[in-house]
């Protein structure tokens, strides 16, 4: 496992959302603004690489029968841990995620990585593997809240630039088509999302394969 | 038998463990988190109020009444006095397109108008909540009564929020509400 | 009461549906929905649990975590007793019930990463519901589900005959689907329910 591979693969050829499919939901439901995607993105991250160290240097200790259960007990705590720290010092960030930082528990993300690498691999590899993942995570949130914040309310950076209020991009009065930061909108920029990724890997493999052909 | 008995005896064992550390971590967070809670409602409560007038939200007295206003069902939580006697604060929760909102109300007893609006609390999650807090909405409601403060759809002079027109219509039936409840108070 | 029982079961059915507006369980809902037939049956086992779920948390809830003041243990407990649940449902159907079994079977395990489980009890102890409003708020949040995926996976099977571009072929094609569906269920949201 070389480090230039797990950074490909978490960004890009295994990226957790558009090409593992994993962690849909928390995708979809608050990407609206540039500040609940980073927001979400960077917990997700801090929780996966800090699940990913402890399960990975657990791993020889847990006994295979129970391991599913100790590695939700650990990563609800985990969650919980973060849940608190984000109503003590960052309230409003933790107000407008509300309920879905608890649910990064059953976030498909981090027990699929806790039992396909963690469980395999060593700690170093492991916490590499889950600031990756996290990234590309974070990645794909970011670009989904400032598609939806753009078309949706004419801003960039809402709850971050200009006093919460987000940068007008296409000045004040623009009206948005509000239809795309409601439940429709994740929905089909998700959609749009994957199938732009397909298209690129797609294309990429043909690239490949001319270049085999050529050779 | 013996091997269920070690397994539940790690299970339980990681599961103190974490126990442990979670609660370290809530006794950390513990001042923190009430201090939050208390500034934003303060600030909420400030928010609502004519300038220069103050009010104490440790004076609340709870109410815990539910009254229909246009069909909607909408929860009096608590009101607060402010130091002008003829102002109060009335704390409304009611549900908005996609969660719950509390929002604080000040009413001007005397006259029956709104002060102020500010959202204590909202669970929607596309932000919709956040836009009702914005001036361009709310300041529509600051010398409303209870015939003009409902949405133009619904007979009163507000704008609604374009594309929320369920929030702007959850809001506004709750300052209705607040309003009817204060001009009602003894 | 009666009322908030109608309130709350044509919220979670309808207007506030967990998949189309809440954004919680879309996981087996975007994976378990390629048959009606599959959909039918995890829907009904969401169904199951779900209502079951929020009735033992609910004790769990009040009578230990917040009696003892323990509100900080509540995702820890909450998604162990929804795995413990699950683990029990399977066993219990396994010998009993071996025809549901063997219809519900292999979607049980999946059923504890479905975030509208946890998603469900924590709301319920968002939103201060008593014992029988948990219990309601439980099943119908399932029904909603079980209404979401029957009416996904029919067009799902329909969808495979249509033509569309190449690189929206698998996933990107059903999301789409899914906003469509989404967007039609926005017209519930204008509904008011009289009290």
């Amino acid at each position: 496992m070389n480090v230039k591979k797990q950074f490909k693969d978490g960004l890009i050829t295994n990226n957790p959302v558009l090409v593992q499919l994993l962690g849909m939901c928390s995708t979809m439901a608050i990407t609206t603004s540039l500040f609940n995607g980073l927001g979400m993105g960077i917990s997700v991250l801090i929780i996966l690489t800090c699940c990913n160290i402890v399960i990975s240097a657990l791993r020889k200790i847990i006994p295979n029968d129970i391991r599913i259960a100790v590695f939700v007990v650990i990563i609800a705590g985990f969650v919980t841990i973060v849940d608190y720290v984000l109503k003590a010092y960052l309230p409003a960030l933790s107000e407008s995620l509300g309920v879905f930082i608890p649910l990064i528990v059953v976030n498909c993300i981090i027990i699929g990585r806790a039992e396909a690498f963690a469980a395999k691999n060593s700690v170093g590899a492991s916490a590499l593997d889950g600031i990756f993942q996290g990234l590309g995570y974070t990645v794909v949130l970011t670009v989904m809240c400032i598609i939806r914040e753009l078309l949706g309310k004419g801003t960039f950076g809402g709850g971050l630039l200009n006093g919460g209020e987000g940068v007008a991009i296409f000045g004040e009065s623009f009206q948005g088509a509000m239809l795309l930061t409601m439940p429709f909108g994740g929905f089909l920029t998700l959609g749009c999302l994957i199938a732009a990724m397909q298209f690129a890997l797609k294309k990429s493999e043909e690239k490949k394969k001319k270049k085999e052909e050529n050779k | 038998m013996n091997k269920i008995l070690k397994l539940t005896l790690i299970l339980f064992l990681v599961s103190a463990v974490v126990a442990g550390v979670l609660g370290g971590v809530y006794i950390v967070t513990e001042k923190p988190i009430a201090e939050n809670n208390a500034k934003v409602t303060r600030e909420a409560y400030a928010a609502v109020m004519p300038e220069g007038v103050g009010i104490d939200p440790m004076n609340s007295v709870d109410v815990g009444e539910t009254v229909s206003v246009n069909g909607a069902s909408i929860s009096l939580i608590k009101y607060t006095a402010a130091d002008d006697g003829k102002t109060y604060v009335v704390e409304a929760e009611t549900s908005g397109s996609q969660g719950n909102i509390v929002i604080a109300v000040g009413v001007d007893k005397e006259t029956g108008t709104c002060t102020g609006i500010a959202i204590v609390s909202s669970s929607e999650t596309s932000g919709l909540g956040a836009e009702a807090s914005k001036p361009a909405f709310s300041n529509q409601l600051v010398g409303a009564d209870n015939v003009s403060c409902f949405i133009t759809k619904e007979g009163g002079t507000v704008e609604a929020i374009s594309g929320a027109t369920i929030t702007s219509k959850a809001v506004t039936r709750s300052v209705a509400a607040a309003i009817d409840f204060v001009t009602n108070l003894g | 009461m009666l009322s908030s029982i109608i309130t709350i079961s044509l919220g979670a059915i309808l207007i506030n549906n967990f998949i189309f507006s809440q954004f919680l369980g879309c996981c087996p809902f975007l994976g378990c929905s390629s048959k009606v037939d599959t959909a039918i049956g995890m829907g009904l086992a969401v169904t199951f649990v779900m209502g079951l779920a929020s009735a033992i948390c609910y004790v769990v809830n009040t009578y230990i975590l917040v009696a003892l003041h323990l509100e900080f243990l509540q995702t820890l407990a909450f998604i162990l007793v929804i795995a413990a649940l699950v683990q029990f449902v399977e066993m219990f159907l396994k010998k009993s019930i071996p025809s549901l079994y063997s219809a519900l079977g292999i979607y049980l395990p999946l059923i504890t990463t479905n975030c509208a489980v946890l998603g469900v009890v924590l709301l319920n102890v968002q939103n201060n519901y008593n014992f029988i409003e948990s219990t309601v708020y439980g099943i119908t949040g399932g029904l909603g589900f079980l209404l979401a995926i029957v009416l996904f996976a029919s067009v799902r099977e329909r969808v495979q005959f249509a033509e569309y571009p190449e690189s929206f072929e698998g996933f990107p094609i059903c999301l789409v689907t899914a906003s469509l569906l989404a967007l039609a269920f926005m017209g519930f949201s204008g509904m008011s329910i009289p009290v």
